[in-house]
């Protein structure tokens, strides 16, 4: 049965179609991945879930009901929590109340004044947020600020604090982006042993991780759904080994500063697995400062430190040179 | 469940500050501030503080209108004195919950907008109260004059069981008169139970909820929290603070003008709550007390006053410090208390508890550096 029902979604923003006629049907119980280049309008998608925007046109219904119009706070009622792209944690607060912040949504709802007890007489909430920090593997730090968190584990923190409500459905936007190898390693391992049931969206860039979560693909590119299937028959997809590696794809992202504007802009590669796993990787650690020329096609330099290697791995990548 | 569930330390934060606060005509005297007014002012302020702080260092929200409720709950409560009774208890609960009433309407509209438009529309209410109070609803409000008892007021509820005296009659606690030191001490008493319930806000789930919406919002509406509702709860709590505090300066002195909702009072209880440490439970009361012991001491300075205290020094060094300090006392000692309200921000953002928390952790954990201060730090709050 279909937990979540997209169908001919539709999203601009000013005259960019961030999603065309979208559709997409995920089955409850399983992973479903999303991936696509760099502004492919992965996260717009999910934002359309949560009651971050609304659709131009078209439908999202997540078991049985549209999710169109709703507020945020009551669409996590129903059941879909998620992950963002950039943590939103409680930067000031302790672990174990970031984690336990959630869980009194899940047992109170959304809005109760209970201000007279104190947290201490709530021993159920803390226990359901200690079970799952010991999940994750944050029990020991359960009293440090989280703003003092690597990176990974501000991502741990933010899962577990989806987890802990138990949602139908989970979202996750690059879980694992900015984790050294064995971190991602973890998380991967961690979606495979927490909350199995719970259905999950997960965008990734990592194609290791999306090959070893992922029941079923859909792949995104320009906005629109251009491949959809079982991870087998996504592999060898022409059409996807084009919407990455094809001539017009911008494979370095342009962000704030325009599509086609020049400068130095945050950036990182996308390629399929095998491909330049390595270039992608060590762009990702070293620099994010990709250069990206307007009309080039794909003007790339390196942070000069890291330039070398940069053009070696491309050059082993693409058979050419990164820097014309 | 009044203390059973409060931690140890809480429980002696709680004794401790009862303690202080009742023994502060004894705290006061090594430093000359022990005479009632004065000590009225600290507890009033203090609740001010209190109060204020719940919305801003708890919740987030930086109000610039919060004297607006001040002056509301004075006006409310100098009308109860006026038309029911002097006894001070129907006073205090009136202004409450007028206050809280005027905070729920001001509220409801400012928390549509956050940060800086939320300061500003807050700030424009108040003006607006300001105005207001002074023009179209002087029948309310008595205009410049201000409102004041009168002979002829109407007075229910004592013209039916007490005998009218000759004179204005005072303001009482069910025969007791709320001047001096039994005013203060009805304060003081009001002022503990105020920062009881404080501490019982700060230590629960809905504590815990503020203070997430003040970290992060956004986190907050993707958990499953309608925050407008934990805002303006916040907001109007906060509202009630401060109408107990103008009803406490309308019983110590029965008269409610204008002057009290102007956006230098607003501002006044920004500084009082950043100056003692935003956020923590003691720290603004702290802040209300410093500033309103050093505004009674500099403001009542003025040129001649300075010259007489450095007579022992020869002329011309008299005059030159004349020269340099003048400024900053009588009519400038706000100037005084901007340029310290700047080293503070500047120095110490977490304001005087911060400061305490620092030479705490210096004390306790020398050489630990950084963890040593912020378990001094947890330690303060
Ligand atoms: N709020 C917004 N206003 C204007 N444009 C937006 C907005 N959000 C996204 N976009 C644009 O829509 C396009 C899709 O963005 P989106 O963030 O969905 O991409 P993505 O697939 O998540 O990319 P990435 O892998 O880099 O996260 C991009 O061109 C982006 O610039
Ligand atoms: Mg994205």
């Amino acid at each position: 049965m279909a937990i979540l029902e997209v169908k001919d979604v539709n999203k601009a923003f000013g005259g960019l179609k961030a999603l065309n006629a979208v559709n997409l049907s995920v089955e409850e119980g399983t992973v479903h991945a999303i991936i696509g280049p760099n502004g492919a309008g992965k996260s717009t998608l999910l934002n359309c879930f949560v009651g971050r925007l609304i659709p131009d046109t078209g439908s999202v219904i997540f078991n049985g009901r549209s999710l169109l119009g709703i507020k945020p706070h009551e669409i996590n009622q129903t059941g879909v929590a998620r992950v963002f792209q950039t943590p939103e944690i409680f930067t000031d607060l302790s672990i174990l109340e970031n984690v336990m912040i959630p869980a009194f949504a899940k047992v109170d709802g959304s809005f109760r004044i209970n201000a007279w007890k104190t947290v201490g007489t709530r021993g159920e909430v803390r226990d359901m947020a200690e079970k799952v920090l010991e999940e994750v593997g944050l029990q020991e730090k359960r009293d440090i600020i989280a703003s003092s968190l690597s990176r990974g584990d501000k991502r741990r923190l933010e899962m577990a604090m989806c987890l802990v409500q138990d949602p139908k459905l989970l979202l996750l936007d690059e879980p694992t982006a900015g984790m050294s190898r064995a971190d991602t390693n973890n998380t991967v391992d961690l979606l495979q042993r927490v909350g199995t049931h719970i259905t999950k969206i997960v965008i990734e860039h990592d194609m290791h991780v999306v090959f070893s979560l992922a029941d079923h693909i859909s792949v995104l590119a320009q906005g629109t759904v251009i491949a959809g299937g079982k991870p087998e028959d996504i592999k060898g997809n022409p059409k996807v080994q084009e919407a990455y590696l094809g001539g017009r794809t911008h494979e370095c992202r342009n962000g704030e500063t325009g599509r086609n504007g020049s400068g130095a802009v945050r950036g990182r590669l996308f390629l399929l697995p095998g491909a330049a796993e390595l270039l992608r990787r060590e762009l990702y650690r070293s620099g994010r400062q990709l250069r990206c020329e307007a009309g080039r096609d794909p003007g790339i330099a390196g942070p000069e430190r890291r330039r070398q290697d940069v053009d070696a791995a491309y050059h082993r990548a693409h058979g050419r040179s990164a820097t014309a | 469940m009044m203390f059973g569930d409060l931690t140890r330390n809480d429980k002696l934060l709680f004794l401790g500050f009862t303690i202080a606060a009742l023994a502060m005509p004894l705290l006061a005297w090594p430093v000359g501030a022990n005479y009632p007014d004065l000590l009225q002012k600290f507890a009033i302020y203090g609740i001010f503080a209190i109060g204020f702080n719940i919305l801003f260092g708890l919740t987030g929200y930086l109000s610039f209108g919060h004297a607006a409720f001040l002056g509301v709950g004075s006006y409310a409560a100098v009308w109860m004195f006026k038309g029911v009774t002097m006894n001070v208890i129907p006073a205090v609960i009136f202004g409450v919950m007028v206050s809280g009433l005027f905070a729920a309407l001001i509220g409801f509209v400012s928390l549509r907008r956050s940060g800086i438009y939320f300061s500003i529309l807050t700030l424009a209410f108040a003006q607006m109260s300001y105005n207001l109070a002074y023009s179209v609803l002087t029948p309310i409000t008595n205009g410049e004059t201000g409102l004041q008892l009168r002979q002829d007021d109407a007075r229910i509820l004592d013209r039916m069981f007490v005998e009218q005296t000759e004179g204005l009659p005072s303001t009482n606690l069910f025969g007791l008169e709320m001047s001096g030191y039994p005013g203060f001490y009805f304060c003081c008493v009001l002022l503990i139970v105020a920062f009881f319930i404080a501490l019982r806000i700060q230590r629960s789930p809905f504590g815990m909820m503020l203070r997430a919406i003040k970290t992060n919002q956004v986190r907050m509406n993707y958990t499953g929290f309608n925050t407008r509702p934990y805002a303006l709860t916040a907001f109007i709590i906060s509202g009630m603070y401060a109408g107990l505090a103008g009803s406490l300066l309308a019983v110590t002195d029965p008269l409610a003008g204008a002057e009290r909702m102007q956006w230098t009072a607003s501002g006044e209880v920004v500084l009082m709550t950043i100056l003692g440490g935003a956020g923590t439970l003691v720290g603004p009361i702290l802040g209300a007390g410093l500033i309103k012991y050093f505004e009674n001491i500099f403001s009542s300075y003025n040129d001649s006053l300075l010259a007489e205290s450095f007579s022992f020094l020869p002329d011309f060094l008299n005059d030159a410090l004349v020269f340099v300090i003048g400024p900053f006392v009588g009519e400038g000692w706000s100037l005084l208390l901007g340029i310290v309200f700047m080293a503070i921000v500047i120095f110490l953002p977490g304001g005087l508890m911060e400061g305490l928390a620092r030479i705490h952790g210096w004390y306790r954990g020398r050489g630990q550096g950084d963890a040593g201060r912020n378990v001094a730090k947890q330690a303060a709050e």
